[in-house]
This record gives structure tokens, sequence and C-alpha cells, in this order.
């Protein structure tokens, strides 16, 4: 039985087409000139329990608003909504006993209170019993030792320390559900690492969904087995983490040094000489990321990379050459493209 | 002087903007003005004087003190702390600019538009339901000049209390225990002639007199002439060079906080 | 219910220790509060007795009367002062965003975000409450039975539930207006007013007062049931119930604004 189950879930939001000053915002109370924005378009998926699901988009592609509908702060305009079983909208207060949300940046710790404190606050609200409070607790220190930080006001704490207390306190009443917004961002890598492995072991010893939202792919490619991309409020992939790179695993991109490096101008260069050796596809592409860097997307089960290479070469001067695999944000990229259309 | 001015033109144009606030503000003034009307009604009964003054004269003061008092309310002091507080202050200590003096400029550009927007409408009404009672001569050229000096002084009494801020974040209590403090003592709440005799003759020697019953007395009181214009306004005169100076002195000692505290 | 109310009893009692052990770190902020509140709570009886030295009645009620209906009013202001001082940040929270943290918990969501602020120096203002209603109590030689003390108690109820009520509907604009902080400074205002006895007023502002923005309903009639009895209409009694409607249509309001919030961000 899926635990979380959305079918045809659509959110309009009716936007005011506000009007200037003070006499137009009088007449915008009664006004009936509404523009119609399309937030969540028709989306429609399964999450089985203990699934770790990557969530990602850009911004404004309606993934807070989906979110928001699963969490019940959002009635949907129309389509169907089941997590846990339950219609999230209705009877916020059950729901929200059964989940944990980290979303956005402030903490839902108290600020000015001890670290133990919070978790003894949240005992109590979420009527946790002491046994499995206890367990939680023993298991939040072994994996990343928040004795430690047991004393100290929240409002003490790095960022770092404050994102491992607010992701324990998300797991502390042992919900089945966890919706974990951004958690790394910010974050210098070893403690990217030290929370990814945090929220890895507790869905594994508790079988714990998860639903991740974030940009950052370094997550998505430690956590996730399943991602589903969503923009402008339609799902553009909904599967395997790996398929994605069967699909564009061929994908290398040549990074040249290119002397003497004239920003726009050099790359159009680069791109009218390959294209008319190699035609226009999707299999090649030209752009710049860095200032004297021209990247060269090939897909190489298409195209002979090294010949590609060879052919810049001999018409632009190359200081400098590096082959790197293709990134998820590349990908993602792609697919807005219509890669998969 | 340019660059003052257009830090007074700045918060003016600011303040224009503010029309929903001024709604609300203006509509706060009335109701006070209300209960005042109803308040005094009362008090009088059927008297006709009491302490020397008409019921009508009563009622114009202190409505004319209440406006008087939202106009010179331009939270001056929670403008210092924020400042400090944020350690903005440091970037104007480097400008050019006087700190003291661009802070007044800053706080005159919203003193003048709660003028425009609250005080003249509610004294031009004020003038036209009881213009028989009313003075109106050479008393409203003296006014003008008291007005500025009361509004200096309260400046500089509400710059004092911001600098407070280098010592305490707990603003919002001195800020009251102040604010009770001028109106009770300056006549904006009762006038000073309702007062028993052995503290009126105390309150006449205070500062806080000079912001609101000075200006306004002058505006209203028709037993004044051109001596006791001249002598209100000396005395006004003095209270703001008096208060300049300690307000310089205290400046020197509560700015050497930051020199000692570090950034 | 009665588990609920342990419950919530429980929940209440546990974040207010530590929020006020957190806050009496900050020795200085509480006394200099403190003083503050002092002074603005006792400039009334100052201003009254100046008042007083001049005429031996405001609107037929005596000097020791009129200290009744303040103290009264001190004290039925002072629960909304001490638990919902976290009005005056709703309109913050919502434009940025954080609001939407009250709606992850099993929690009543009013309960847990008035929860989050203990205004200390409230207690200030109960402290002389109690002290101007035992005065004028003792100079008008009322006797406080059991009974009496009872009915004190639930008009005090009723009446602190009204000023709890207007000052969160006037906050609740903060859901619709992004500029609402006047209608809450106005409300706040508006509250002061009630230490008057309502007769000074004409008819429009006694109806005004007493049926739109009730505020007679805070201090001075409910004052009606310990002061003149025998001349009080028998409405004053249902005050308590006036509070008790008014905080319905409070809550309701505020449910209304919760439910349409959505938070920045998509």
């Amino acid at each position: 039985m899926s635990i979380i189950e959305i079918k045809n879930l659509t959110k309009h939001f009716k936007v005011l087409n506000r009007r200037e000053g003070l006499l137009g915002a009088a007449r915008d109370l009664f006004s009936t000139d509404y523009k119609m924005i399309k937030a969540v378009d028709d989306i429609s998926f399964e999450i089985q329990p203990g699934e770790i699901v990557g969530y990602i988009g850009p911004n404004g592609a309606g993934k807070s608003t989906t979110i928001k509908m699963m969490t019940g702060i959002l009635k949907p305009t129309s389509g169907m909504i089941l997590v846990n079983g339950q219609i999230p909208y209705k009877n916020r207060q059950r729901n929200v006993q059964n989940i944990g949300v980290i979303f956005g940046q402030r903490t839902q710790l108290w600020w000015d209170l001890p670290v133990i404190e919070s978790f003894k606050l949240l005992k109590e609200i979420y009527r946790v019993d002491q046994q499995t409070y206890d367990r939680q607790m023993g298991m939040f220190n072994e994996l990343s030792n928040l004795k430690a930080l047991h004393s100290q006001a929240v409002r003490s704490l790095s960022l770092g320390q404050r994102m491992l207390c607010d992701i324990a306190a998300s797991f502390l009443h042992n919900p089945r559900i966890v919706f974990l917004d951004e958690p790394t961002i910010g974050l210098d890598v070893s403690i990217k690492a030290k929370i990814r492995d945090l929220i890895k072991e507790l869905n594994r010893t508790q079988n714990t969904t998860i639903i991740l939202t974030t940009h950052d792919i370094g997550d998505v490619e430690a956590l996730c087995s399943r991602i589903i991309i969503i923009d402008q409020g339609r799902v553009l992939y909904d599967g395997d983490i790996k398929r994605v790179h069967q699909l564009f695993g061929g994908f290398r991109t040549l990074k040249a040094h290119v002397v003497p490096f004239l920003g726009d101008e050099t790359v159009e260069q680069v791109r009218r000489v390959l294209e008319d050796c190699y035609g226009q596809s999707e299999n090649l592409t030209v752009r710049s990321r860095e200032t004297g860097w021209v990247n060269i997307t090939v897909n190489q089960d298409k195209m002979p990379l090294l010949e590609v290479l060879n052919v810049a070469m001999s018409n632009f001067e190359i200081k400098d050459v590096q082959i790197v695999e293709i990134t998820l944000e590349s990908i993602i990229r792609r697919l807005y493209d219509g890669a998969l259309k | 002087m340019k660059r003052y001015l257009h830090l007074t033109k700045n918060t003016y144009m600011v303040g224009l903007v503010w029309r929903f606030n001024a709604i609300f503000t203006v509509l706060s003034n009335l109701f006070y003005i209300v209960v005042i009307y109803f308040l005094w009604k009362n008090i009088y009964g059927s008297q006709a004087t009491l302490r020397e003054m008409t019921f009508p004269q009563t009622f114009i003061y202190l409505a004319l003190t209440s406006s008087l008092f939202v106009v010179f309310k331009t939270f001056v002091d929670w403008q210092i702390s924020r400042d400090i507080i944020s350690g903005v202050i440091t970037m104007d200590l480097i400008k050019p600019l006087d700190y003291q003096v661009s802070v007044l400029f800053r706080s005159a550009g919203f003193m003048l538009v709660q003028l425009t927007l609250i005080a003249l409408p509610t004294l031009v009404i004020l003038l036209v339901v009881f213009h028989a009672q009313m003075p109106i001569g050479i008393n409203l050229l003296f006014f003008a000049i008291s007005l500025v000096l009361a509004y200096l002084l309260s400046f500089m009494i509400d710059y004092m209390v911001g600098l407070t801020s280098f010592y305490t974040q707990s603003l919002w209590g001195i800020s009251t225990a102040k604010e009770i403090i001028v109106l009770v003592l300056s006549g904006a709440l009762i006038p000073i002639r309702f007062f028993p005799d052995a503290l009126r003759n105390v309150l006449v020697y205070l500062p806080f007199q000079a912001i609101y019953n000075a200006p306004i007395s002058i505006l209203t009181d028709p037993i004044l002439r051109t001596p006791d214009y001249l002598n209100m306004l000396g005395i006004q005169l003095l209270w703001v060079i008096a208060i300049l100076v300690i307000s310089r002195l205290f400046y020197a000692q509560a700015i050497k906080v930051l020199t000692i505290a570090g950034g | 219910m009665l588990a609920t109310l342990k419950h919530y009893s429980r929940i209440y009692i546990l974040i207010e220790a530590q929020y006020i052990k957190a806050r009496m770190q900050y020795r200085a902020d509480f006394i200099i509060s403190s003083i503050g509140m002092i002074f603005s709570n006792v400039v009334s009886v100052v201003v009254f007795w100046v008042l007083f030295q001049t005429v031996p009645l405001l609107a037929g009620w005596t000097f020791p009367e009129i200290l009744f209906i303040y103290g009264f009013y001190l004290l039925a202001v002072s629960p909304a002062q001490i638990f919902f001082d976290h009005i005056w940040s709703l309109r913050w929270h919502l434009i940025e965003g954080t609001f939407i943290k009250y709606y992850f918990r099993p929690l009543n969501m009013m309960f847990y975000y008035m929860s989050e602020v203990f205004d200390l120096k409230g207690l200030a203002q109960v402290i002389i409450g109690i002290s101007v209603l035992v005065y004028a109590s003792i100079q008008l030689h009322i006797v406080w039975s059991f009974w009496r003390i009872i009915s004190l108690l639930v008009a005090l109820f009723g009446a602190s539930l009204v000023v709890i009520s207007l000052l969160t509907i006037a906050s609740s604009a903060a859901f619709w207006f992004m500029n609402a902080y006047p209608i809450l400074s106005l409300a706040f205002k508006l509250r002061e007013y009630s230490q008057y006895p309502m007769t000074i007023f004409g008819a429009f502002f006694r109806i005004l007062f007493t049926y739109l923005i009730p505020i007679g309903w805070i201090a001075f009639y409910p004052s009606q049931i310990f002061l003149r009895p025998s001349e009080a209409s028998w409405t004053v009694y249902l005050s308590p119930l006036v509070g008790i409607a008014l905080f319905i249509l409070a809550y309701r309001i505020w449910l209304w604004g919760v439910d349409g919030y959505t938070g920045t961000g998509s």
C-alpha cells in the first residue's frame, strides 16, 4: 500500500492584477480582474513506505506547493491526495502527528532554550512514551553525538549543528514520513556528509519514508534511489536515478581553455565551427560557465569525442583541457529542453 | 546645509507614501479628542470656569496638545537604538555630517508630514468651530517660533533617550517612562493650572512645559500679550540651549562606549 | 476534554518555565521594563488625583469609584498583555514566511503561536492593578465575601476575553493587509479609553462603545456589579458572556486567516 498517493493533483492560485496608488488599492478590493497561476498542474505519483525520494526542480516549479499540499497546509484545486491513508488538509493536527517536517531555513526548535529542553518539549507535544524517547535519543547520540550539544542554547549553535538537531528532532516521534527541505544548504562538505549519513541510517533502521527537496545534487546522489523532477507544475521525470544516468551517462563535457578568450564571441566561434562539421543536434552543445573556459558537451555514444576535440584544437588555440562527467544539473537542464519528450 | 535638507526631503517623501498609516493616526487622534471632549465636559458639569479656564478653552488646549504630541512623535529614540544595535551608527560617524544634526533633519521630514497631514487639519477644524474663542493675531507668528523651539526641545530629549541604547537594550522602559514624565509635567495631559499650587510652581521651572504648555498657550490663551509671548519664548530658548549643551556632553560620553567595546 | 486541558497546561508550563528562565538572565531589562510599565500605569492615578482636587465628582462618580474601575481595567488588560503579546509580531512572521512552522506541530496553532512570548513586565501591571483595586475597595467599604471574590474573578475573566478578542481581531488584519500595524495600534489605544466611565459619552459613542467596539465591557460595565449593584442594569451580569462570544468571533477570524495563508515561496 502506497504511503503517499497523488492523482491528477492540481493547484491554481488566483492572483490579483494589482493597480497603482491608493485609489487603485481601493478599487482592488472590488476587482474581479484575476490572473490564474497554475502552480501545480495535473501531477500523479505514488510513494512506497521506506523510499527516499528526491523531489527536484527549479525555483517556482511548484515543489513547495506540492509539499504544502502533502503536509495539509494547502487544499488542492482538484485531484486526489492521500498521505498515510488520510486526506492531509482534513484534521491537520491528527496528520501532523505522524509526519516530520523541515521547511525553510528557520529552526523549529525553541531559539533561547538548551537543545535538550526542546527535545523534552517535543516529547510532551507528540506524546512520545519514555521508551521510544530514550531509544531515539540514544540513536541520535550514536549517529551524530548529539549529547555534546544538549546543554547549548539553539541560538548559539553553528548552522550545521543546528541542522543536525532539527533533523533529529523531526525523527523524534518516529514518524512514518519525513519531509526535508534543503537540509544541507549553506553547509560545508564534512557536515553535509554527516547529515547525509544520519538521514540514511534513520531511514534504514526505522523504514521512514523520506521526501527530499534539494538543489544539491550531492544530496540526491548520496541518498535517493528515485527522483521526481518537476517544472512549471508538471512532472518531467519520475523514476530511477540510474535510468537518468543511463540516458545521459554517455554525455561528457569537454572543458577547453581557449586563448584569447573573448567571452560570448569566442563561444559563438567555437559553436559555429563544430556545427559546420557535425550539424546542430542535442548531442552537441557549446556554452561557457567560467571565464576562459568553453564547455563542449558531447554525447559520446553518438559522436566521437576525441575527434571533436581534434577539430577544436586545429581551429583554436587551446591551452588546457578537462573531461568531466555530466552533472545532474546539466541533465535537468536538458530535460527542460525536452530531452525526454 | 543642503546635505541636511536632502535628508529632510527624503523622509518627507517616504512619510507621504504612508497614507494608510496617516489615516489611522488621524483616526486615533480623533478618538482621543472625542474622549477628551466628553471627559472634560463631564468634569466641568454645570460650572462655567474651573481654575480660570472655560470648558472650550480647556478643550481646545488639550486637543491641540494631543495633536502636537502626535506631530512630535518621530520615533527618534527607536531610530537611534536601531542604529546602535545594528552597528550602522559607525557609518554615520564616518560621514562628514554631525550625527545629531543629521538625525534632527531626518526626523524633521517625518515631523513635517505629521504636521501637514494631522495637525493642520485638526487646527483648521478647531479654528472653524471655535473661532470666537481663539485669539488670532500676532500670536500666530510667535506660535510658529515657539513651535520650532518646542520641537527642538522634544527632539533633544528623545535623542538622549535614544543614546541610552549605548548602555542598555531596554529602550521600551526608558522611552515609556520619559513619555509619561513629559506628558504629565508639561501640561499636555492636564493643563498646568489644574495642578495644586505647590506643584504648579515647580512645573514652571522645568523644561517640559516649554514643549507643550508654552506653544499651545501662546496659540490659545486670550489673556496673554506680547510681553508674555516674548517671556515664554525667552524661557524656551534658554532651555533649548541648556538641553543642547547637555545632549552634546551626553553624546561625547556615550560614544566612548563604542571605542571601548570595539566594533 | 479534561485530558486535552491537562496536556496543554503541561506543555504551556514547560515552555514558559524555560522561557522565563532564559529571560531572567537579562535582569536589568526586566527591571527597566517593569519600571516603564509602572510609570505608564501610575500616570492615570496621578491624572485622576489631580482632577479630583478641582472637582468632587466625575460624571457622578467619586474618586474611589473611578479608582475601582481603573484597578479593574488594569487587571482586565493584563492577561492579554502577558499571554498574548506575540500578536505584535504576527505581521512579520506572515511576511517573512516564518509563520509556516506553526502548522507542523500537533498543537492548536493559536496556542502554539501565543506560547512563544510571555510578557514579564505585565506582572508589574497586575501588582499595581491589585493595589489600586484593594485601596479603592477599602475606601468604598466593599466587603469581599467568598462569592463576591468568585464573581470578581468571573467578571475579570470575561473582561479579559474582551480585550484579548479585540486585539487578536485587530492583529489578524495582517493576514489580509500588508500594512496592518496601524489597525492594531488603534485597537491598543481604544483599549485604554475603557478606563473611563461610559456615562461620560453622548448617545452615539455610548452605543459605539457598547455594541460595535465593545470597550465598555472591559472595565466599566463589569465594575457596576460591585460599585452600585442596586442601580445596575441586569445586563452587566452578562459581561462574561460578551467576552466568550467575542472570543469565539476572534478565534473564527484567526482560523479564517490561518486557512487562507499560503506562505512564501512556490
